[in-house]
């Protein structure tokens, strides 16, 4: 499903990974976790080809960063959900309408892209809210409409790269209730971060990077 | 649906960011203007000379006292010149009429009598019109018989045989000049509204939208202010036009390619504009 082998990237003549190699199963909830600049949100920018490896072999469901073309990324971004710290919604637009944005840029017909958006809207707990703008919304009202907007396509995995970054304790915990149950749901999971106090919480598989290396991986999460 | 969907979010995208848009809007229509003003000026000047310069008129003078059968005799001898195009016999009323035209006075008035001898208006076929070659057209009609004088304007004629081609050159290179800075004006006013919706981009890339899909809006929303821009333009000059007819009393040529011209000029900016802007955001 995701399986990184033997990479390794530079930007800007700087090493970022060295010879990182990983799996994630379906339906498989990892965390990655590592200090500032260890090369998180680099390895997650891989997964969705946004980055593509100096050495190694990215391969994410039937695409393989060795020999993906370009006009095949957007495909695979389609199979694939991220959302940010900082939430990236389109501040001029409301909340059904920012859900809706990622069914309409892939061309779903006009009356799917309603019933699910609502439905996504009611899985995230905010198909009350569907009108509102964003800067009407709370850090973790945007965090979960970007969440929404990732799972509207029905990706097989979920690429959170800090999302609690911005929020405090209590809805970092109600944001990783939600990813709970949308990964308990089928939809794999990836989340970078350095929250330990959320991994103790919701124990999950950890993989710790350190200077761009794998350094080791905890089955069970930190205890 | 996705032919609508990047036309709604190509006017949406306008309407989203009104203020930058009529700025945008505006500097665009500035731009095309001058470079439409330009162009109806160089237009304009290689009308009037080209003119001169195709429609060469010889004044052919003759003996006063020849009668109206001589005249006719001599017309046609005229005529018959391979260079002469077309011959135009002007007797001393019509002279005169024209003398009061252009100068306003009236000479019977002054000198009592008709001054002014019957001649022809010689008009040069339009490949004549080289100084040395109309110099031995001239030199053939004064061997006819009863020919006192024949006359032309040299000297403009000079002039405009060694500039005219020379300014051709310059204006067409002034006329690159201003096409330059136009494209480059336009193409920075572009690139600024695109440079605010950086976002928009990055959010349409990540959510899996072809690259041709995130191009599309910007490139609907190019043409839609390049298309504008260019009718505001063309309106400008109408207006100048006008102003130009009612201060000169003379009628400023303005043909509909300089129209067409500028139209095509906006939307084709707008829609290479666009593409080069959003291409920087899409690193792949």
């Amino acid at each position: 499903m995701i399986e990184i082998y033997n990479v390794s990237l530079s930007l800007e003549g700087k090493p970022v990974l060295q010879d990182v190699s990983l799996q994630i199963n379906k339906g498989e909830f990892v965390y990655v976790i590592g200090k500032s600049g260890a090369g998180k949100t680099s390895l997650l920018r891989l997964i969705y080809m946004d980055l593509l490896p100096d050495r190694g072999n990215v391969i994410v469901e039937k695409f393989s960063s060795a020999t993906i073309k370009r006009r095949q990324i957007p495909l695979l971004r389609r199979k694939v959900g991220v959302v940010f710290q900082d939430f990236k919604l389109l501040m001029d637009r409301n909340v059904f309408d920012n859900v809706a944005f990622a069914l309409q840029v892939v061309g779903t017909p006009r009356r799917k892209v309603r019933s699910q958006v609502l439905n996504v809207l009611s899985r995230v707990g905010l198909h009350h809210k569907r009108y509102h703008m964003p800067e009407k919304l709370s850090g973790g009202e945007r965090q979960r409409v970007a969440i929404a907007r990732a799972l509207v396509n029905e990706p097989f995995v979920l690429l959170a790269d800090e999302p609690t970054g911005n929020l405090d304790p209590e809805t970092a915990e109600e944001i990783l209730d939600l990813l709970e149950s949308i990964n308990q749901a089928g939809t794999a999971v990836l989340l970078a971060t350095h929250n330990y106090e959320i991994i103790r919480k919701y124990p999950h598989r950890t993989v710790v990077l350190d200077g761009g290396r794998l350094a080791r991986e905890l089955p069970d999460g930190i205890s | 649906m996705r032919f609508w969907f990047l036309i709604k979010e190509g006017l949406l995208g306008l309407r989203r960011a009104r203020f930058a848009s009529l700025i945008a809007l505006l500097s665009i229509a500035l731009s095309l203007f001058l470079f439409g003003l330009f162009l109806s000026v160089a237009v304009n000047l290689s009308r009037t000379f080209g003119q001169m310069f195709r429609q060469v008129q010889l004044e052919v003078f003759v003996d006063p006292s020849l009668d109206a059968q001589a005249l006719a005799q001599l017309r046609g001898q005229l005529a018959a010149h391979p260079a002469i195009a077309r011959v135009d016999l002007i007797t001393p009323e019509q002279a005169l009429k024209e003398f009061q035209e252009n100068f306003g006075q009236d000479l019977i008035r002054v000198l009592d009598e008709n001054p002014l001898p019957p001649h022809f208006r010689v008009q040069v076929q339009e490949k004549y019109s080289r100084v040395e070659q109309l110099d031995q057209i001239v030199a053939d009609l004064k061997k006819l018989p009863h020919v006192d004088d024949v006359l032309f304007q040299r000297e403009l004629l000079r002039l405009i045989n060694k500039y005219f081609y020379t300014g051709l050159i310059v204006a067409g290179l002034l006329g690159l000049i201003v096409f330059v800075i136009t494209t480059l004006l336009i193409f920075n006013t572009i690139r600024l509204t695109i440079y605010a919706r950086q976002q928009v981009i990055e959010i349409m890339r990540l959510i899996g939208a072809s690259n041709a899909l995130v191009k599309g809006p910007f490139i609907v929303e190019g043409i839609i202010q390049g298309v504008l821009g260019a009718v505001l333009a063309v309106g400008l000059l109408e207006l100048v036009k006008h102003l130009f007819q009612s201060v000169f009393s003379t009628a400023l040529y303005l043909p509909h390619p300089v129209w067409y011209a500028l139209l095509a000029t906006g939307a084709l900016l707008g829609i290479v504009g666009a593409t080069i802007s959003v291409n920087k955001y899409l690193p792949f």
